[in-house]
């Protein structure tokens, strides 16, 4: 009888982790293997990391999750003397998450050892995830963290969509974490135009014939005072005439003979027919009729408005003086803009 | 203090005036042919010759004064009966411009005919007009102007019964010069005593030049 109930008690705890699988959460019960490693309760902990990687594995298992069951999988394996299997699920986690790494407090040199060679089998390339940014141009930076598993060449580009040209933002070699920076300046030193922009990341491993890359998208926004309009160009109710209509030749014609006829009027008309008049109302009808002839000529020979051109010439002056000053303090808006950096897809995609 | 030693007086303080204020200060030099004509009931007298003078002028905004003086000496025409006199003459003129072609002017003119014989003074009040066309452009002017006078005073004689001038002119204006050409008829007919009217009638043909000071 004590046989039975202690098969008995036996059977249900080897049953009682499937029931608590079957009922936890997938982080609950990852928290629960991580407690029985650390317990060096290997055994134990070994089929719950599998059911975690497990394909059948029916509730939802993140890539964090699946990365940290991997390694947790290589770890324990390394435990048990297992080492190349350890290997395998350490290059499956570094797979899905070139940033994996071992916490050298936590794991012991043979299991970091393993880690190490499986970097080395390794190659991808990874990406942190951007968050929404603020980038000011004339004084900050979009930072990128991004990583290769092992040594490598590594170039990093960013192109607008549907933009052929890209910017460089790194092209040399790189082994594990990097830092780059873009200043929101495209090729041309000129501020990025607004859009959709494709963060790409190609990696070539130096130790073995291995290539790796991954997109990120971005969409970036300008963050800038309203603009000034520019004063319109002048129309002709702005302007002076500037030059005289074909008329104008007859009527200062006629002014000089009306001048004339004055003068021949005053002698006429004015003085007393007693006293008569001498020439001089003669000779001023004979000028101003010269006069008249000659700026009928002059007139039609010379039809421009000085006054009123060098007049127009200071209102188009004035104008353009205003607009640059409007110009120039437009480009001290641009100069000011802020970019406003915000991720357009999932932190990494691979093509 | 006389009438024309107050016009000397005006006459000197014009730069002290100009230079406290914002203005134009114009100085033209004036040659004039004038032919006098006179009928007191002993047939036409007609001396004529050549006046030589000057004037300045004042003006701020739509306002400007005038100041002038002209002087020279008539020789009479033979077979007119007349004898050779001595002209001189001081006229101030207040303008006042209301449209860009019109000028309002009124002033006052000492005039002073001289002979071997007697010394006549004239006083002339004016008021009237003078109009301003471009003939070609801001350079070229055409002029016209007339004036009533309803002050003429001559000693030795009744004031005038009726008088008015008139004339027509051309200007030219570049930059800082000027120049004008008139022709101004003055007619001055007296009450008649006894049975004769008496009439008097001076034309000049004036040309004259200066410069245009702009003073700030």
């Amino acid at each position: 009888m004590r046989r039975r109930a202690a098969a008995l008690g036996l059977a249900l705890s080897l049953v009682a982790p499937t029931i608590t699988v079957a009922q936890a959460g997938t982080a609950e019960l990852l928290q629960q293997a991580r407690q029985l490693y650390e317990r060096l309760e290997i055994e134990r902990a070994l089929p719950i990391l599998r059911q975690v990687v497990s394909p059948e594995w029916p509730l939802e298992v993140t890539n964090a999750q699946r990365v940290e069951a991997y390694k947790y999988l290589g770890a324990a394996l390394v435990l048990r003397g297992k080492r190349d299997s350890a290997v395998l699920y350490f290059r499956a986690a570094l797979e899905r998450d070139a940033f994996a790494d071992l916490d050298p407090a936590q794991f012991t040199p043979a299991q970091a050892g393993a880690f190490a060679a499986a970097r080395r089998l390794t190659f991808s390339v990874g990406a942190r995830p951007i968050p929404e940014t603020r980038v000011d141009p004339r004084t900050g930076r979009l930072t990128v963290t991004v990583v290769t598993t092992h040594a490598a060449v590594l170039r990093a580009t960013l192109r607008a969509l549907g933009d052929t040209e890209h910017v460089v933002l790194y092209d040399g070699p790189n082994d594990g974490v990097r830092e780059i920076g873009w200043n929101g300046l495209g090729r041309d030193g000129r501020l990025a135009p607004a859009g959709r922009y494709d963060l790409s990341l190609v990696g070539r491993s130096q130790i073995a014939a291995q290539a790796d890359s991954l997109h990120m998208y971005l969409d970036l926004r300008h963050d800038v005072e309203p603009f000034e309009d520019t004063l319109p160009a002048l129309s002709d109710r702005d302007l002076l005439p500037e030059r005289h209509p074909e008329s104008t030749a007859g009527k200062d014609l006629l002014k000089g003979l009306g001048v004339a006829v004055g003068a021949l009027a005053v002698g006429g008309l004015v003085a007393s027919d007693r006293l008569g008049t001498g020439r001089e109302g003669r000779i001023m009808a004979g000028t101003a009729t010269v006069g008249g002839i000659v700026a009928f000529y002059y007139r039609r020979t010379h039809r421009e408005i000085p006054r009123n051109v060098a007049l127009n010439e200071n209102r188009r002056a004035a104008r353009d003086t205003a607009n640059a000053a409007i110009r120039r303090r437009n480009a001290d808006r641009v100069a000011r803009t802020i970019l406003l950096i915000t991720p357009a897809s999932a932190p990494a995609v691979r093509p | 203090m006389s009438a024309s030693a107050r016009l000397v007086v005006a006459v000197c303080l014009v730069p002290a005036l100009a230079g406290a204020q914002s203005v134009e200060l114009s100085g033209v030099v004036t040659l004039a042919h004038g032919d006098h004509r006179v009928d007191a009931g002993l047939g036409v007298e007609r001396a004529t010759g050549l006046l030589v003078g000057g004037a300045t002028r004042l003006r701020r905004r739509g306002i400007a004064l005038t100041i002038s003086g002209e002087t020279g000496h008539l020789t009479a025409v033979q077979g007119s009966g007349g004898i050779d006199r001595d002209v001189s003459q001081l006229g101030a003129v207040a303008e006042f411009t209301p449209l860009p072609w019109l000028v309002l002017e009124s002033g006052v003119t000492l005039r002073s005919f001289g002979t071997v014989v007697a010394r006549q003074r004239w006083t002339l009040v004016r008021a009237g007009a003078e109009a301003r066309v471009p003939l070609s452009g801001d350079t070229f002017w055409a002029v016209g102007h007339a004036h009533l006078l309803p002050l003429v005073s001559v000693n030795g004689l009744p004031n005038a019964a009726t008088a008015f001038d008139a004339g027509t002119g051309l200007a030219y204006r570049r930059g800082r010069l000027l120049f004008d050409l008139t022709y101004t008829l003055e007619r001055c007919d007296f009450p008649s005593q006894g049975s004769t009217r008496r009439s008097e009638q001076l034309g000049t043909l004036a040309l004259r030049g200066g410069a245009e000071l702009r003073l700030h």
